[in-house]
């Protein structure tokens, strides 16, 4: 695989995703009350807290899923209040689901080929005729996924729909869709959730050799507080909506509001 | 007695005697199953991607075909006329996604349902407006259909084939195939499976809904558009036509709302067992069952597959 | 032999051969990010010498042993070409061996250099490193993950390749140097060290010489009419002298070529897309295929589940009989091939055995229905018998000679004794040099006259010359009367009758034999509700007057076959009883891959062997069981025993020696 472009000359290190005083309700339910924390480039970062803590809804406000009612994103320095999945995408950020969102009808190579519809870009009409540029392109694009398909080990299952595969084949796949994008941000939410140990282990190793092999960085939700504490250099805690601690994981864990938080001391 | 031997013995003692006038009937069925196809067709691809059943398919097969013959009339050369139809066909999809599909967007289906009624009425209007409302003639010759017809003598009399149905046929099968390999083998057909699969994982990979809709309301233009003048060239171009869209419902009951080769099988089933029905067991009713027989079947359907033949099994997870 | 074999003599120079008679024929595939990758023999040739030279620069030379780890990889059958090419000797170790198995094979084999698949296997070699006294140089095929490791002793072998190539263009002397060093080798050269993974103690290397392991490789070749447009998918471990023998060494001899697999979880799908021409599978693979068909047939459609049963049937009539080339009516030849067409095509093709002209398979008895059922099907599978000291075949079925309960008649030019203690004993053009730094065991293993001892006890069948294997030497009693008792034979027999489950039959050191009969639950029940007798609980059926009529048929027939065969009919079940309970691994008295404790169950059911040796019709017996649950409890009941028909010796001792 190609390691991401360093696109608008943010160096490893640097912030490349900043979000600022966000918040986001429902109605009048409160999802995200004013969170800000940042995401530097090249590393995992961990976003944990307990359940209802508005993990899940960060991440959608970071892929244009949810538009926040105040706060801005800085994404490679550029800031936006408002953007499209879409757009989101094609700037370089990709996302796995907490319960896996998968073209469930279609192959494995399928799925992950549809990671790749923003990097192909050729015309309808030599698609049609699957010709010329489109065939060479078609055959460029394969070699790539089935380099993901080798990285993640999962030749064996190519052909099969995902509907059929077990839970934690099918996150898998899903982590190889995102990584077909070539990102320069992903998102996994809750990448372990209901797999065995051993699957555990597969993931934990895919997640850290995708960061370290492409310096991909990488957010992600996790309610496994070991994995979390091995995998990520950062640690963001949040718990009602807000953010309640920030830090290393070694910081974040003696933290005395994250360990109320985590034991449920009355408030 | 009687009765039962009139209804389970004596249609098939008839056809036993004269095959030649069973094969003839089963050609008649077979090329309104075809059309009835492309019909539902249409429906599919819109259902499929969009979630949404679009009653204004009908409209739309009469609507591109008055627009078609409407701009022959107008002193436009036929096969320049059928890209300008194109045309239209692809502004109504544009507007479609502008105007109902993108501020409708995550409303309940029953709203969209009601929307393209909304289309429809429009479309008629619209076309009544610009065409006029009287039948007019499909402009066949001028497109190299060919008429008239070839018989064959077989099975001890006459087999009697129209031209212009051979070619339906052939053409619709042609555009059926073209249309798989389309949605099999290319980017965009990928992107069209995976946004009929999940809309929010279409989303995180930056497939763009809208860009989606608008391509299957233009492929579902096309599909009317040939439909229209397949069926003009048998009859008329009249907004009398719009009723059998209402044909394809049964078609989908029995071939699954999802499913292109359902759309295909049930099209050839409802056809072929309406013209069947129609000649063998009709006139035991005095005729005229065409116009119900397709609901009865579909109904008697329901009962035993509701995915319809092709369709995705419903499991509900509890 | 030919006279080619003996200008041929090792396996770098039928590599040239290769590479000059069949240059631009495949030599080997290798399924690779989703494609398969094609070498011609020509390519294999250029890169194994390349690869040579790049392992004399790592200071491999003439005698050296090299170990190779991992699964099937083209870059690894290149190492032992590469190896060979030296004269170096390479040593294939099971890639799934722990480190600590490792150990003490390297350590034994001295090894210098180790070719190995990947990280896992790089791991354990480093995690190793330092009880390996003679290892230098570690050399990978896969480079994941490997990046930042220490590259002092690591080496890529396609840098290693590259680098060679480099040498190779700007110095002439570097070819010549490896081609003289292949013109050197001789056939009585030491070819390879396989590792065997003894039952009992400590691996023993097996050394093969050049010559002998292609001459070998070239009679079977001749047999089963291999030639160049074969195509075979090495997918079994590639240090078991299956591997080695059946696809490298027939593959250089035949010049047909290998495939390698993409994964070990993608062999099935392999299969298919190879569709290989020869196969060797051990009966448990068979099985488990059959399994898996005869489920996903539980689940089609009820038409397509009716016709498969339908053709089955059909296949089940005729195919054999027109497999082996025996009159079959003309309606039934029709149904077979209309059965081809719907079923029996469409179902090899899925399990890739469209285009298999010969399938072998061996290593324990395999079941008459299951070898049936697959000869019905049009497939030509054979069994053979045979071992790493004779690298391989000592026995094989020819075709049109094909059963399942024998493994054929004797391999050409190998010659078979069977020994006074029924054991039997071979001499093989493949026969092995010796143990490697072990005389001791090596000389245990062969007689004074020079055969090899198998432990395996048989004998052969009286007019067909076929051998039939009956069990370990060692397992193989006597009785008072000096007749031999050969247990598992004689419940093997027992247990191919769907209606026993398990048998355990007694009889070392005693005047007559006796059984054990577990029956089968399924099939007995099933033949209870048809005849309308009723019962409630295992005991009670077991104990059924009619059942006991029914499995004393069987012993009867059991007899009948034993009297017929040379040695055995000594061994006819005299009494049997029928337990009372089934044999159950929560009570130790399976193993918990479900074979029988001999010694266990003759202890706890001591009363009742006393009573088959005692005349008695009947014995009380009161034994502890362990429920599902875990709770202990104790069944008593009382047990009838029957007598049983014996049959007169017919057959005499048989044919000793056979040669081919």
């Amino acid at each position: 695989m190609r390691a991401p472009g360093d696109g608008h000359g943010i160096m490893a290190g640097d912030v490349l995703l900043a979000v600022d005083g966000v918040s986001l309700s429902f109605g009048g339910v409160k999802a995200i009350t004013d969170v800000s924390f940042d995401i530097r480039k090249g590393e995992i970062r961990a976003i944990i807290g307990p359940n209802g803590a508005g993990k899940t809804s960060m991440l959608n406000v970071i892929n244009g899923f949810y538009h926040p009612q105040k706060g801005r994103i800085t994404f490679k320095g550029e800031m936006r209040r408002r953007m499209r999945p879409y757009e989101a995408a094609s700037q370089g950020i990709a996302r796995t689901f907490q319960n896996v969102a998968l073209f469930k009808g279609m192959s494995t190579i399928d799925n992950i080929m549809a990671g790749r519809t923003l990097k192909m870009h050729e015309n309808f009409f030599w698609q049609c005729l699957r010709h010329g540029p489109a065939m060479r392109e078609e055959v460029e694009h394969r070699r790539f996924v089935e380099e993901i398909i080798d990285f993640l080990e999962i030749q064996a299952i190519r052909k099969t729909p995902v509907g059929k595969l077990p839970y934690g084949l099918q996150k898998r796949v899903e982590l190889g869709r995102a990584l077909a994008m070539e990102p320069e941000l992903l998102l996994l939410d809750e990448p372990m959730a209901g797999m065995n140990l051993e699957e555990k282990e597969d993931m934990s190793r895919f997640i850290v050799d995708v960061n370290n092999q492409y310096g991909t960085t990488i957010a992600l939700i996790e309610h496994d507080i070991g994995v979390v504490m091995d995998l990520s250099d950062r640690v963001v805690v949040l718990e009602y909506g807000r953010k309640i601690a920030d830090g290393s994981p070694a910081e974040v864990s003696s933290d005395q509001a994250v360990i109320d938080a985590y034991l449920g001391v009355p408030h | 007695m009687d009765i039962l031997y009139k209804i389970f013995v004596d249609p098939f003692v008839q056809m036993g005697a004269a095959p030649d006038l069973l094969v003839q009937t089963m050609w008649e069925g077979l090329v309104a199953g075809v059309l009835y196809a492309l019909i539902a067709l249409g429906f599919v691809l819109i259902f499929k991607a969009s979630g949404v059943f679009n009653f204004a398919q009908g409209i739309m097969v009469v609507f591109a075909g008055l627009t078609l013959v409407g701009l022959h009339e107008m002193g436009v050369p036929a096969f320049l006329a059928v890209i300008l139809t194109l045309g239209v066909m692809f502004l109504i999809a544009v507007a479609v996604e502008r105007v109902v599909l993108r501020p409708l967007v995550n409303q309940p289906d029953i709203i969209l349902f009601m929307a393209t009624f909304g289309i429809t009425y429009l479309l008629i209007g619209i076309g009544e407006l610009i065409f006029g409302g009287n039948p007019k003639r499909m402009i066949a010759k001028e497109l190299y259909l060919p008429s008239g017809s070839v018989e064959f003598q077989t099975l001890g009399g006459f087999v009697q084939l129209q031209k212009i149905d051979i070619a339906a046929s052939v053409i619709a099968a042609i555009m059926i195939a073209v249309l798989a390999f389309f949605f099999q083998k290319t980017r965009i057909g990928r992107a069209l499976r995976a946004v009929a699969d999940s809309h929010k994982a279409a989303l995180s990979v930056g497939i763009s809904l809208n860009q989606i809709w608008v391509i299957v309301w233009f492929t579902a233009g096309i599909v009317a558009l040939v439909t229209g003048i397949m069926w003009g060239a048998r009859s008329d171009v009249s907004f009398a036509l719009q009723i059998i869209a209402l044909k394809a419902l049964p078609v989908l009951i029995l071939g699954g709302f999802t499913s292109v080769p359902g759309a295909i099988v049930g099209g050839l089933i409802i056809g072929i067992g309406e013209k069947l029905g129609e000649f063998y067991w009709g006139p035991l009713v005095g005729g005229g069952i065409e116009s119900w027989l397709a609901y009865f079947i579909a109904l008697g359907f329901l009962l035993f597959r509701p995915q319809g033949l092709f369709g995705e099994k419903i499991i509900e997870r509890i | 032999m030919s006279g080619t074999a003996s200008r041929d003599d090792t396996f770098p120079k039928l590599m040239i051969r290769n590479a000059a008679t069949r240059g631009d024929l495949p030599a080997v595939r290798h399924k690779d990010f989703g494609i398969w990758q094609t070498w011609t023999w020509r390519e294999v040739d250029e890169i194994v010498r390349c690869y040579a030279w790049g392992l004399r620069e790592l200071g491999l030379s003439r005698g050296d042993t090299i170990a190779i780890v991992g699964s099937n990889r083209p870059k690894l059958y290149w190492s032992i070409l590469a190896a060979q090419c030296l004269g170096a000797i390479p040593v294939p170790v099971y890639a799934d061996a722990v480190a600590d198995e490792m150990v003490y094979v390297l350590e034994h084999a001295q090894v210098k250099l180790a070719a190995v698949e990947d990280q896992e296997q790089v791991d354990k070699i480093l995690s190793i490193s330092d009880r390996l006294t003679g290892l230098t140089h570690v050399l990978y095929d896969e480079p994941r993950g490997l990046r930042d490791y220490d590259h002092s002793r690591l080496h890529a072998i396609d840098e290693v390749i590259e680098g060679a190539r480099k040498a190779f263009a700007s110095d002439p002397a570097a070819k010549a140097a490896i081609d003289a060093s292949i013109a050197e080798g001789a056939g009585s050269d030491i070819s390879i060290i396989l590792y065997t993974s003894g039952t009992t103690g400590r691996s023993k290397g097996v050394m093969l010489s050049a010559e002998r392991s292609i001459a070998a490789a070239t009679d079977t070749v001749r047999f089963d009419r291999l030639d160049e447009k074969d195509e075979v998918l090495a997918y079994l471990p590639l240090a078991w002298v299956g591997d080695h023998y059946l696809n490298f060494a027939q593959g250089l001899v035949a010049g047909f070529c290998m495939a390698c697999p993409e994964s070990a979880e993608t062999v099935q799908q392999d299969l298919r897309e190879i569709g290989p021409t020869f196969y060797f599978a051990p009966p448990r693979v068979y099985e488990s295929l059959l399994t898996r068909v005869m489920i996903r047939m539980e689940d089609a459609g009820a038409l397509k589940r009716r016709m498969f049963h339908y053709f089955i049937d059909v296949a089940k009539r005729y195919g054999e009989d027109i497999l082996n080339g025996r009159p079959v009516p003309l309606s039934g030849r029709l149904l077979y091939a209309l059965g081809e067409l719907l079923v029996y095509g469409p179902l090899k093709n899925v399990l890739g055995f469209s285009r298999i002209r010969v399938g072998y398979t061996a290593g324990e008895a395999i079941g008459p229905e299951l070898f049936s059922f697959y000869r019905s099907l049009g497939l030509n599978l054979k069994q053979l018998y045979g071992q790493t000291e004779a690298f391989l075949y000592v026995t094989a079925q020819p075709d049109g000679q094909i059963r399942a309960d024998t493994v054929g008649p004797v391999a050409p030019n190998a010659q078979v004794r069977i020994a006074e203690s029924g054991e039997v004993l071979f001499r093989t053009p493949g026969m092995f040099l010796g143990y490697f730094r072990d005389p001791e065991r090596t000389a245990e293993t062969l007689t004074e006259d020079g055969w090899v001892k198998t432990g395996d006890a048989g004998f052969f069948e009286q007019g067909s010359g076929h051998l039939k294997i009956i069990d370990r030497a060692k397992d193989v009693g006597k009785m008072a009367s000096g007749a031999l008792f050969p247990p598992k034979y004689v419940e093997n027999k027992l247990k191919f009758f769907p209606n026993v489950k398990e048998a355990v039959a007694f009889g070392d050191g005693r005047d007559f034999v006796t059984c054990f009969v577990n029956i089968d639950m399924t099939a007995v029940g099933n033949w209870a509700e048809r005849n309308n007798v009723s019962y409630a609980s295992y005991q009670e059926l077991a104990g059924n007057p009619q059942v006991y009529e029914m499995i004393a048929s069987h012993v009867a027939e059991v007899n009948r076959s034993l009297a017929g065969e040379p040695m055995m009919g000594g061994a006819q079940i005299k009494r049997f009883l029928i337990l009372h309970k089934e044999l159950d691994a929560d009570d130790g008295e399976l193993t918990r891959t479900q074979k029988v404790r001999r010694g266990f169950i003759a202890e706890r059911y001591a009363p009742l062997i006393d009573a088959l040796y005692d005349g008695s019709t009947e014995a009380d017996i009161s034994t502890e069981v362990t429920f599902e649950d875990g709770r202990k409890g104790v069944i008593s009941a009382r047990v009838k025993i029957a007598d049983c028909t014996i049959f007169p010796v017919t057959a005499d001792t048989g044919p000793t020696e056979k040669a081919a």
